[in-house]
């Protein structure tokens, strides 16, 4: 167990690896520097600059000065973007709003979808069923911005529950959870009915009901844990569908998370920060994979130490 | 049922229970965690278009920062938002000698930074030696260009390089400061009114480098200071009570939204959030106008096409004619444009706020053809489909598609769309890497030699590869010209020689859109859109 | 029940597929078309003759097409029916042939992935060992890698230098978001010719001396098409979205070509609380809702007939 995961660390920070490489190549080959503007700078001013963010030397040498500044002292470089502020400065700012709110949609999402698939498994074939399932094929659908604005002029202006947009207290990131955590949770429904249809339509829970357990004893006691498997193995491309949905839900409620920061300096061509954006997503991503096959392996026994 | 999970909740549904509330805990952990604290409303909150790039003055090229540095920081002169006249800043009083080259401000006695310190003409002085070091990685010190030495200052293999005192700009005494130039200007006052030219504190900029202009390390000497600024959220301004003029200010505390989406913005607004949405989209313009909050009117910046001269499709002026020609400019300002565009054939904008508009140019399709067929190319024929390029915005989508259609139903020509990203779309066009272009150009202050400059055949901003001597000879004769009449005179024949040959194919003068709750006072509309915070007062408790 | 919903959603999709499919013969304005007069106008219905010039360019485009709607129709056109957006463009048309452009890339982006994942899993479940463990191991890293923002980066790639050499962008489109969904096709099939590899009837071929090819053809890729049409069904749902997702962040199609996603983001931009242009987000919205929701009922319905097995996948 503990060689696996080791194992498993290295190979993800070798991957990490690899991707930033890639990306650094990649952003630095790209037409359209940091600097361009309407207002052409003169010569000597964009040397300068070249100068001063390091641009001229050959990129294996800035990607080995950036990798050294990165692992010896935690230095993510100047954003090219806001010339005021370090990469580490914004990403201190950014990162713990989207990460809150990531978790938030995850907890919503599980707590709506594992309720509506029970109840739609233990309502199977009537109307609830067929209500959850028309639900949740709606909501995987139509796409995340058009929930979102609907959710904004619903319930921000016609019916002004929530603010408009924005960061501040808590009720800033209720309507940004609910839009973020909604097609996941449709996703949570559809496969946790699924698997408790299945392990529901097993024997040895038709004679456990025959011996008279009620239904909700046997849903917890014994269908629910082998059930939640599928929910489980959808964490991992969920996070990545968490990752890219923030990108539409920051922007649509002017949330100054990661996402936003991360589609803008892309496309601003601000490297720094965009390479700080990947390294976190993609360190997300492999603990969140590492997390679903570790938890895998612990709720079915029948698949013992994951391979 | 056995009578025990009949008198009490059975381990299962305990066990439900239990994970729900650990759900729950995650939840409201999460948004209580992610949340930042609540902030009472500020006064006067309004939506700054984007995030400014920087709040350190040498950075303030764009409207954005300028909105905000401008609140910030105040340098000699400052301009009336009515009249764009220009007014007293840090220098109460300034006077020119008699040849026009050596002008001397006087500082204002009770001109202070905001952490209580005098402000002297040593700190302007250092500033603006600042803009022109060499290694400046900002534009601004072009500003200066005309000061003596200015240039030499930071040339690579000059013999002055970094030799301040080679520069013309002085402080012989703490309340006087002297700038020397190398010819007449009588728009100086009006230049030095820019926000890129306002002091900075050299302590702070010392100590902390690149990263001064942060909240708690910002020192500064405009009507506020800076309180709080939370990244693509907002900037927190608080009124300064060390401000010379601190008596007329009356916010006390401003705002600064950055709401990226033109729909949040509105959104904002309409809900009464903020006083103040700048450019609402253009597509609900229709059910905007005619409300009393929305005010317009012409900007002093122009929109048209450039045209890619070195192409040899293009290097013929009969098809750059003929592509002009074909344009309904009057059809494109109202109706895809609107906002009150105004359709123009001119290149420079007009500077006259109230006069009424030029009638519209009339398109004339019947003589495009002609002069295409006349060209080479008649009906179209023979001619490669023309790369149309334009950044991801929606007025200059909705106009290159508009134009597209215009040229392929009038002329025959067909015209491929290129959106790109805006430094892609920056970079394309400085490579020549296009056959037309969206552009748009804005002036800094109210001269046509801002417009007519960028097409000089050695200007750094000119991208067509249109290059004409005898262009080039009028505009530096309009530079030495002393006599502002005979100077305009040369300009304006500039300006017929550029429309002639038609590098660039002349749209419409840009409009300045404002939705401006009723509660606020003090905002005048003017050409260059400039809404100083020192000037807003606002009637009332917010909503 | 089932039965009628899947019945349901078969009819919903054959006639959005065929709206899209017979668009250039339908008697519609062009959907580029910016008429100044209807801007903003919401839905109603008018019948009239199109202007000469625009049946010129849709001959040009499409004669064939154009010929047949010209001898059926005339040269009239069927306006208003879903309204006209702030620019005057006829919404019905767009959506017309948004749903072209829309589904040609979610076919054909699904198509790109499950080729891709069939051959990576058959190839890396059938040999097996080493190079199973190998290719599997690719499979892991790839999921760690942040495609959605490659592709972000990528589009800044796509700088079209002439009309003539610039590649088309909707193909690369069709490429990248095929690349971004083949991994989970490949997991799937690879388990299943996984257990196929030890059945009887497969070791009684290989005993009969068939070739590795041959047994593949025949035996394994019979058996799995089940899987494979069960996950085609539901990836192009997904594609769909994320074709939607990179219109709404200005990285999919370019103007003037029209989808299903530019649509849905310019209605998502209308919805303030001034505007009134309720159709321009219901009815692009409705679009997309019926053609992916009946694609989720469909595959769920093929997958609860198949093998109620397959939900664990």
């Amino acid at each position: 167990m503990i060689r696996f995961i080791v194992s498993r660390v290295i190979q993800s920070l070798l991957v990490v690896l690899l991707v930033a490489a890639g990306c650094f190549a990649l952003m630095r080959s790209l037409p359209g520097g940091p600097f361009d503007a309407e207002r052409q700078l003169s010569a000597d001013i964009e040397a300068n600059l070249r100068a001063a963010y390091d641009l001229d030397a050959p990129i294996s040498s800035q990607f080995l000065r950036w990798a050294e500044a990165l692992l010896l002292h935690g230095d993510f470089g100047p954003s090219m973007r806001y010339r005021d502020y370090d990469v580490s400065t914004i990403l201190a700012e950014s990162l713990p709003l989207s990460l809150s709110l990531g978790a938030a949609a995850l907890g919503f999402a599980l707590m709506l979808g594992l309720t509506a698939g029970a109840i739609a498994a233990l309502n199977r074939g009537r109307l609830a069923d067929t209500a959850v399932m028309a639900a949740s094929s709606l909501g995987l659908a139509v796409p995340n911005f058009v929930l979102a604005s609907l959710a904004v002029l619903l319930f921000a202006i016609a019916w002004p529950l929530f603010p408009v947009a924005g960061r501040g207290g808590p009720e800033h990131l209720v309507l940004p959870t609910v839009a973020l955590g909604l097609p996941f949770a449709a996703t949570v429904a559809r496969l946790f009915r699924g698997g408790l249809l299945e392990v529901l339509g097993e024997d040895w829970i038709r004679t456990a009901r025959a011996k008279g357990a009620s239904p909700l004893r046997v849903l917890w006691g014994h269908a629910a844990r082998p059930a939640c498997l599928p929910v489980v193995s959808a964490l991992g491309p969920a996070t990545a569908g968490l990752m890219a949905g923030s990108l539409v839900v920051e922007r649509v409620f002017g949330l100054g998370g990661l996402g936003s920061h991360f589609v803008e300096s892309a496309l601003n061509a601000d490297y720094n920060l965009a390479l700080a954006a990947i390294l976190i997503y993609a360190t997300l991503l492999t603990l969140a994979n590492l997390a679903v096959d570790l938890a895998y392996g612990l709720l079915d026994p029948r698949m013992g130490a994951p391979s | 049922m056995s009578a025990r999970s009949a008198a009490r909740v059975s381990p299962e549904g305990r066990r439900l229970a239990a994970l729900l509330a650990l759900l729950l805990l995650l939840l409201t952990g999460a948004l209580s965690l992610g949340a930042d604290s609540s902030l009472p409303r500020a006064d006067f909150s309004f939506c700054n278009q984007d995030e400014p790039a920087s709040l350190d003055p040498a950075l303030a090229t764009g409207f954005t920062e300028s909105r905000v540095v401008g609140a910030l920081f105040e340098g000699l002169t400052r301009l009336d938002p009515k009249s764009l006249e220009v007014l007293p800043g840090v220098a109460r009083s300034w006077e020119v000698s008699d040849d026009g080259l050596s002008w001397s401000f006087h500082i204002r006695p009770e001109a202070r930074w905001s952490n209580g310190e005098g402000l002297v003409a040593e700190d302007l002085r250092w500033s603006f030696l600042r803009l022109l070091a060499p290694g400046a990685t900002w534009p601004s010190g072009s500003l200066l260009h005309s000061v003596v030495g200015a240039r030499a200052y930071s040339l690579p293999g000059s013999p002055s390089l970094g030799d301040a005192h080679s520069v013309g700009i002085a402080a012989p005494r703490p309340d006087l400061l002297r700038i020397t130039l190398q010819r007449p200007n009588a728009a100086l006052p009006k230049i030095l009114a820019a926000p890129a030219l306002a002091p900075v504190h050299r302590a702070s900029v010392e100590r902390w480098g690149s990263a001064w202009a942060q909240a708690g390390r910002m020192v500064c000497n405009g009507p506020f200071t800076l309180e709080l600024r939370r990244l693509k959220d907002r900037i927190r301004l608080a009124r300064n009570p060390l401000y010379w003029g601190a008596d007329a200010v009356t916010l006390e505390r401003v705002d600064a939204l950055t709401a990226n989406g033109k729909t949040t913005q509105l959104n904002l607004y309409l809900t009464g959030a903020v006083d103040w949405m700048i450019k609402p989209p253009a597509g609900l313009f229709d059910e905007l106008e005619g409300r009393s909050d929305l005010i317009v009117g012409p900007q002093y910046g122009s929109t048209f096409l450039r045209f890619n001269v070195r192409r040899p499709h293009l290097s013929d002026a009969r098809v750059r004619r003929a592509l002009s020609l074909a344009l309904d400019r009057a059809s494109l300002a109202h109706h895809v444009l609107r906002m009150g565009h105004r359709a123009t054939a001119a290149y420079v904008p007009s500077d006259q706020l109230g006069a009424s508009p030029p009638p519209a140019p009339v398109p004339d399709p019947e003589r495009a053809r002609e002069l295409l067929a006349q060209a080479g190319y008649p009906g179209g024929a023979g001619l490669p489909t023309l790369e149309l390029l334009f950044p991801r915005d929606e007025s200059a989508r909705d106009l290159c598609e508009a134009v597209a259609e215009t040229w392929r139903r009038e002329l025959g020509v067909n015209a491929r769309l290129a959106v790109q990203t805006r430094k892609v779309y920056y970079d394309s066009s400085a490579q020549g890497l296009y056959d037309v272009a969206w552009s748009s150009w804005i002036g800094d202050w109210l001269d046509p030699a801002n417009f007519l400059d960028v097409f000089h055949s050695r200007g750094a901003s000119n991208r067509t590869g249109w290059a004409e001597p005898a262009y080039d000879e009028l505009l530096s004769a309009a530079e030495q010209a002393n006599q502002p009449a005979a100077r305009a005179a040369l300009l304006a024949q500039a300006e017929r020689l550029l429309l002639r040959a038609c590098p660039i194919a002349p749209i419409a003068q840009r409009v300045n859109v404002n939705l401006v709750s009723p509660r606020v006072t003090g905002f005048h509309d003017n050409l260059l859109d400039l809404h100083p915070l020192r000037d807003l007062a606002v009637t009332g408790p917010p909503p | 029940m089932q039965r009628r919903g899947s019945l349901f959603a078969l009819t919903i999709l054959a006639l959005v597929v065929s709206l899209s499919l017979l668009a250039p013969a339908l008697p519609l304005p062009d959907p580029a078309a910016m008429q100044p007069l209807h801007a903003g106008e919401p839905p109603q219905l008018s019948w009239t003759p199109a202007p000469a010039a625009e049946l010129a360019h849709a001959a040009q485009q499409h004669p064939a097409a154009t010929a047949l709607r010209q001898a059926l129709f005339g040269p009239y056109v069927l306006k208003g029916l879903f309204g006209h957006d702030d620019l005057g463009r006829d919404l019905f048309s767009r959506v017309a042939w948004g749903g072209r452009v829309s589904l040609a890339v979610g076919l054909l982006a699904t198509l790109v992935s499950g080729l891709l994942g069939v051959a990576w899993g058959v190839l890396s479940g059938w040999v097996g060992g080493r190079t199973d463990a190998l290719l599997m191991r690719i499979v892991c890293v790839l999921y760690a890698v942040p495609f959605l923002f490659l592709v972000i980066l990528l589009v800044g790639i796509l700088r079209g230098v002439n009309a003539a050499e610039a590649p088309n962008r909707i193909a690369v489109l069709f490429v990248v978001i095929g690349a971004v969904s083949w991994l989970t096709m490949a997991r799937i099939v690879r388990g299943q010719v996984l257990a196929l590899r030890g059945a009887e009837f497969v070791l009684a071929a290989r005993a009969l001396g068939a070739t590795p090819w041959q047994l593949v053809r025949r035996h394994v890729l019979p058996q799995i098409r089940g899987v494979v049409i069960i996950t085609l069904t539901l990836t192009v749902p997904r594609v769909m979205l994320f074709e939607a997702f990179l219109s709404f962040l200005g990285l999919g199609v370019e103007p003037p070509g029209v989808s299903w996603g530019i649509l849905a983001s310019q209605g998502a931009e209308s919805l303030t609380a001034v505007s009134t242009a309720w159709w321009l987000v219901l009815f692009p919205g409705l679009a997309l809702a019926l053609t992916l929701g009946s694609l989720n009922v469909l595959g769920d319905s093929l997958r609860d007939a198949l093998d109620p097995r397959l939900r664990r996948v």
